[in-house]
């Protein structure tokens, strides 16, 4: 792998939520940048960079996406996010608490890296960091 | 003459309609000529008093029927085959004349062509009747305003020569009334969908606030744990338990109102290995034993909902046993078409007052700091049962009890 720190760009409307992966990376130990978007268009800007000035996330990125959430949601998302000749290449794993197997084959359909379901915080959690933590140590990002 | 005409043909109309009756359907015609033959034989040939009253008490009778009868009755002739206005009206019963016309009765012996300026469409359908001697059905409306309009169900027949009979009834009220339930099954069917997405909605959409509550609970121990006084800690705790609890009722609303969205195929298995397979999930506590009894029937069913109904039962049974040591004992027994299944336990039974509500909504019979549940179990055992055309209930006097269910032994999908 390129040497280069991965950051995570986190998707996630609630507060709470993204607190409760901030909170899980610190009880890891784990340094990798977090950056958060409240939803799909926040995320897309950030991505994409351009307006104001703002720089395009650099690469290496992993992207953890929340499904339901305002504006944009996280189908939305990844609709836009593979139409774009830029990002099209971009690893995502949705974590998120819905359990329908329609959410799943249509984020399976837009070619994520995983559909994680947040069951429960505390053990469910630490398994998700173990398993990112190993991703990108093995993983060669695009 | 006109009278006797009139009762001659009654007795041609009467046997052929009761032809028709007998056969079911509308293919009763052919015998007509039999019967009709012989009755007439023996009525109007035979010169003899007594069977001459004989036969004339049973015209009467027949008269009667046609008079009182609640059908629109009407008879016609056809006197020339080649002009359809040569139809001539015999005679026409008061039903017929209520819902056809006072005209009806007066314009007996007149001609078609007489009556009406134009000769409607369906007459043609008569000709044709006589011609082949085929009973023909249909349905006409009458009336061009449709608020107004009425609808008939009739059916025509030869009847001996080149008599026919029409018989009709007016089943507008039954349209409007099969609209009309229509109308309310399709509401039904909307409301339930509703409240079935309410559910899936509200207990999907709550538990997110509540995993909320639970991560900042723990964000709190984590944090100030230690300095927590034993009080609050303690405090905490309840709020954790009581979020698990608020947890467990939305997943149990969920799965309650999915029920009856049977996606799954049917498949073949027998309740022996369903039960094994419920025991091999869940294990039952030490100190408890779950035995299957009797018949080991096998059935084709979706899998999944029956499996659920065995897992809540059997593990409700343990659940709420009031000793340390139990028995529960499942059978099964051929029933017609169907397999009863009891499980049956030794535990502290139900007493007969609850027998009907523990299968309702978020019913319990003890505090739920004693024994936790929601109170939902049963009522999807209940829903699930019903939804596939099962019964269940509860047998209990004094210690043990049972619950009694029954499940078709082969299920097909019904409907659209």
């Amino acid at each position: 792998m390129s040497g280069r720190t991965v950051s995570v760009l986190l998707v996630e409307d609630n507060v709470i939520e993204q607190e409760a992966v901030r909170r899980a990376f610190k009880r890891e130990h784990i340094g990798n940048p977090i950056i958060t978007a409240v939803d799909g268009i926040e995320a897309l800007a950030l991505l994409r960079g351009g307006k104001g000035g703002v720089e395009a996330l650099p690469r290496p990125y992993l992207i953890l996406l929340d499904l339901n959430m305002p504006r944009m949601n996280g189908l939305e998302f990844l609709t836009e996010l593979r139409a774009d000749p830029e990002l099209r290449d971009s690893i995502v794993f949705v974590l998120t608490t819905s359990r329908s197997d329609e959410d799943r084959v249509a984020s399976y359909n837009l070619n994520v890296a995983g559909y994680i379901v947040k069951s429960d915080v505390g053990a469910g959690f630490v398994r998700l960091l173990g398993l990112l933590d190993h991703y990108w140590r093995i993983v060669e990002f695009p | 003459m006109e009278k006797t005409e009139g009762r001659l043909a009654l007795r041609y109309f009467w046997e052929a309609l009761e032809a028709t009756r007998e056969e079911g359907v509308l293919v009763g015609m052919d015998r007509f000529t039999e019967i009709g033959m012989a009755a007439l034989g023996t009525a109007y040939l035979a010169m003899k008093e007594d069977l001459v009253r004989k036969a004339k008490a049973e015209v009467d009778r027949f008269v009667d029927l046609f008079q009182s009868a609640s059908l629109g009755m009407v008879i016609w002739q056809l006197e020339d085959p080649s002009d359809l206005g040569s139809f001539r009206l015999v005679t026409a019963n008061p039903a017929a004349a209520r819902s056809g016309g006072e005209i009806l009765i007066e314009a007996a012996g007149r001609h078609l062509r007489d009556l009406t300026p134009e000769i409607p469409p369906y007459v043609a359908l008569w000709a044709e009747t006589l011609a082949d001697r085929a009973p023909r059905s249909w349905t006409a409306a009458v009336g061009d305003d449709p608020e107004a309009r009425r609808h008939f169900d009739v059916r025509c027949f030869a009847l001996r020569e080149n008599y026919l009979g029409v018989i009709f009834e007016d089943v507008t009220e039954r349209l409007r009334m099969t609209e009309r339930l229509d109308h309310h099954v399709r509401e039904l069917e909307r409301s339930n969908r509703e409240l079935d997405d309410f559910a899936y909605v509200t207990s999907h959409d709550l538990k997110s606030p509540l995993r909320d509550v639970r991560n900042l609970v723990s964000w709190i121990v984590e944090d100030v744990g230690d300095a927590l006084p034993p009080s609050s800690a303690q405090h905490l705790r309840l709020v954790n338990d009581r979020v698990r609890r608020m947890e467990q009722l939305l997943d149990d609303l969920l799965e309650f109102s999915r029920v009856g969205r049977v996606a799954e195929e049917p498949r073949t298995f027998t309740i022996r290995e369903v039960l094994e397979s419920v025991l091999t999930l869940d294990p039952p506590r030490p100190g408890f034993s779950v035995t299957f009894e009797g018949e080991d029937v096998t059935i084709c069913t979706p899998r999944l909902p029956f499996e659920k109904v065995l897992r809540n039962l059997v593990g409700n049974a343990i659940k709420h046993h009031d000793r340390p040591n139990g028995r529960v004992e499942v059978s099964a027994a051929l029933e017609g078409e169907r397999v009863r299944v009891r499980v049956a336990d030794d535990g502290p039974g139900i007493r007969r007052e609850f027998h009907e509500r523990v299968f309702r909504m978020f019913q319990t019979l003890r505090p739920r700091d004693e024994v936790e549940g929601s109170g939902v179990g049963l009522a999807i055992v209940k829903k699930s049962v019903e939804v596939f055309g099962g019964q269940v209930h509860v047998e209990s006097a004094g210690r043990g009890a049972a619950v009694v269910f029954t499940w078709p032994l082969r299920w097909a999908r019904t409907g659209a």
